[in-house]
């Protein structure tokens, strides 16, 4: 038992994953507003929200508009049911061409921000502003309970994050199992390191199109197709290509010892140019991805460190996944090569020591 | 060690010049398939579509040069130098060989292409900048199949083969030198373009470098 303690772990870290991705609800957040524009004067705008408490009545809800630091406050006209509010705003003629942000804060949902919500258009003076200043109350407290951060375009989708990223962590890591396989295998041939770094692409490979499939299914809802032109997009497809042609290869050799070798000399050459294509080149080009060509990356985001309390334990879960994927299949290989060569000491000299 | 290599070279042209008629052929192979596209598309104006075109002619006739490479030699040749030179000398030898045939026939296929397809609006300057980026990214896809070509050549089906691992391969290089070279028929100025050509030379060193290691495994039979 001593010796399973990681496939325990493993299995725990996903549930807990599985269960806490599934069922933790997303925090509050502000969608839209009716209309995009004000106009100098008194106006009515609705704004719209997800997942939040506008209707309860004990939690003081306050609708503002923010401008550098300075506020316009709104006076709540009618909650129109938990996530529809409508709320008039007194513009003064001095705010030409200004863009506004838009918070609601009540002590159940915390403050909430939408960007941009509104321009003034019709207001003819462009000098200093003259604020109908007021000073609101900012609730610091976002979410007493845990919730998914709260992201504009990418909404409650924040959840395949526990499943897509890990996917090519994963991936990465059992093809280093591969790549050191095949260096070893080229300082010392022996068939044990072949039978690894042949798994390991089999069972890499698993993971690549997994990895595929979660980030096609993503992108199809926030950036709206199944398939962008963007590098990791295009380093993903690379891999998968590359791999498979590690497999043809290995299936174009007639000779066993031949095909160990020639498949150790490309795996290696290929993972070095994944290596460039997938670390070093998308930071140098732009993309669609989180902390690229503008994108504000995740990090920059879940301040309160929430999302990392199952982030982490998603990428070490499917690692661990992976690796006893990977580990259950080699001895599989170990076996069936104990049998073609009739040498049992294949499968138990590697037996012994895991 | 340096001497074996540049020996090995001047025998590879040698044979090279013997056979005449496989040069011939990769000429004749880049003037079809320039006069194909020009055939296809009569004249390019958008310079994008115009590179890339080029690009895909260059490398096609990159597969067929190099690809071939290891079938050409006869059994005793290989048996030869396989009992008289080290897999190293060898490997460089081959590499700087295929640099200077693809340097050749990328220059061919470029004159061919401005021939029938245009200049796809290069001027001035930039001529400079395009012929240095056609150079260096022939040395790259030179540096870059030379050993996936000696890994086909390993299986039955060696020039299938060769394509079918060489083009996922060769696709970083490709984006680097597509970026590049659109980027000179923009007018993007030379210094902050010039970052991708020191990229594309670090990653032919590179393939230059796992080559040189790496070939000695493939060389014992």
């Amino acid at each position: 038992m001593r010796k399973h303690w990681w496939k325990i772990l493993s299995a725990l870290l996903l549930l807990y994953v599985v269960v806490f991705s599934f069922s933790a609800p997303m925090a509050p957040g502000l969608i839209g507003v009716d209309q995009t524009t004000l106009s100098v004067g008194s106006n009515e705008r609705i704004l719209v929200g997800y997942n939040t408490t506008f209707d309860d009545s004990d939690a003081k809800l306050q609708v503002f508009l923010e401008h550098e630091g300075v506020y316009l406050c709104t006076e709540v006209i009618e909650v129109q049911g938990p996530d529809r509010v409508k709320f008039r705003v007194d513009v003064p003629d001095t705010l030409r061409m200004r863009f506004f942000n838009v918070f609601a804060n009540n002590d159940n949902d915390g403050t909430s921000l939408l960007e941009n919500a509104f321009t003034v258009s019709d207001a003819t003076v462009s000098g200093q502003a003259v604020y109908a200043g007021c000073k609101p109350v900012v609730n610091e407290n976002q979410h007493t309970v845990f919730g998914f951060p709260f992201q504009p375009i990418i909404f409650e989708s924040i959840r395949n994050l526990m499943f897509h990223v890990p996917m090519w962590f994963t991936m990465f890591l059992i093809m280093l199992i591969s790549f050191v396989a095949s260096i070893k295998y080229l300082m010392n041939p022996k068939t044990e390191y072949d039978l690894r770094a042949d798994t390991a692409v089999r069972v890499g490979m698993v993971f690549a199109v997994l990895g595929l499939v979660t980030g096609s299914v993503w992108a199809r809802f926030t950036w709206g197709a199944w398939w962008v032109n963007d590098p990791q997009l295009n380093g993903a497809l690379v891999t998968f290509l590359i791999y498979a042609g590690y497999l043809v290869l290995r299936a174009g050799i007639e000779d066993d010892k031949k095909q160990a070798r020639v498949a150790a000399v490309f795996n290696i050459f290929a993972y070095v140019i994944l290596f460039i294509l997938l670390m070093i080149l998308p930071r140098f080009t732009e993309g669609l991805h989180p902390g690229k060509g503008g994108n504000p990356g995740f990090n920059s985001y879940d301040l309160d460190s929430s999302l990392r309390m199952v982030f982490y334990p998603a990428v070490l879960g499917w690692m661990l996944l992976g690796y006893w994927m990977y580990h259950l299949r080699l001895r599989m290989n170990r076996i069936k090569a104990a049998l073609y060569y009739n040498e049992p000491e294949i499968f138990l000299r590697n037996e012994k020591n895991g | 060690m340096i001497k074996t290599v540049w020996n090995l070279i001047r025998l590879e042209f040698r044979l090279e010049f013997r056979q005449k008629h496989t040069l011939a052929g990769l000429a004749l192979f880049a003037l079809a398939s320039v006069y194909l596209c020009y055939q296809a598309f009569q004249r390019i104006d958008d310079p994008a579509p115009w590179n890339a075109l080029l690009w895909l002619i260059i490398l096609f006739t990159a597969f067929n040069a190099i690809g071939k490479g290891f079938q050409q030699q006869s059994r005793g040749q290989r048996l030869y130098l396989y009992w008289n030179v080290s897999p190293k000398a060898f490997i460089a030898a081959r590499i700087a060989y295929n640099m200077a045939l693809m340097l050749a026939l990328g220059l061919l296929t470029f004159l061919l292409f401005f021939i029938f397809l245009g200049d796809g609006g290069l001027s001035g300057q930039m001529w400079g900048h395009y012929l240095l980026g056609l150079m260096v990214g022939n040395l790259g896809f030179a540096g870059l199949l030379t050993l996936i070509s000696a890994i086909g050549g390993q299986s039955s089906n060696g020039v299938g083969l060769t394509a079918v691992l060489g083009l996922p391969v060769v696709i970083p290089l490709i984006l680097i030198l597509n970026t590049y070279t659109v980027q000179v028929l923009e007018g993007v100025p030379w210094p902050e373009n010039s970052i991708n050509l020191v990229f594309l030379l670090l990653l032919t060193m590179v393939m230059f470098l796992l080559s040189y290691l790496l070939f000695p495994y493939l060389w014992r039979d």
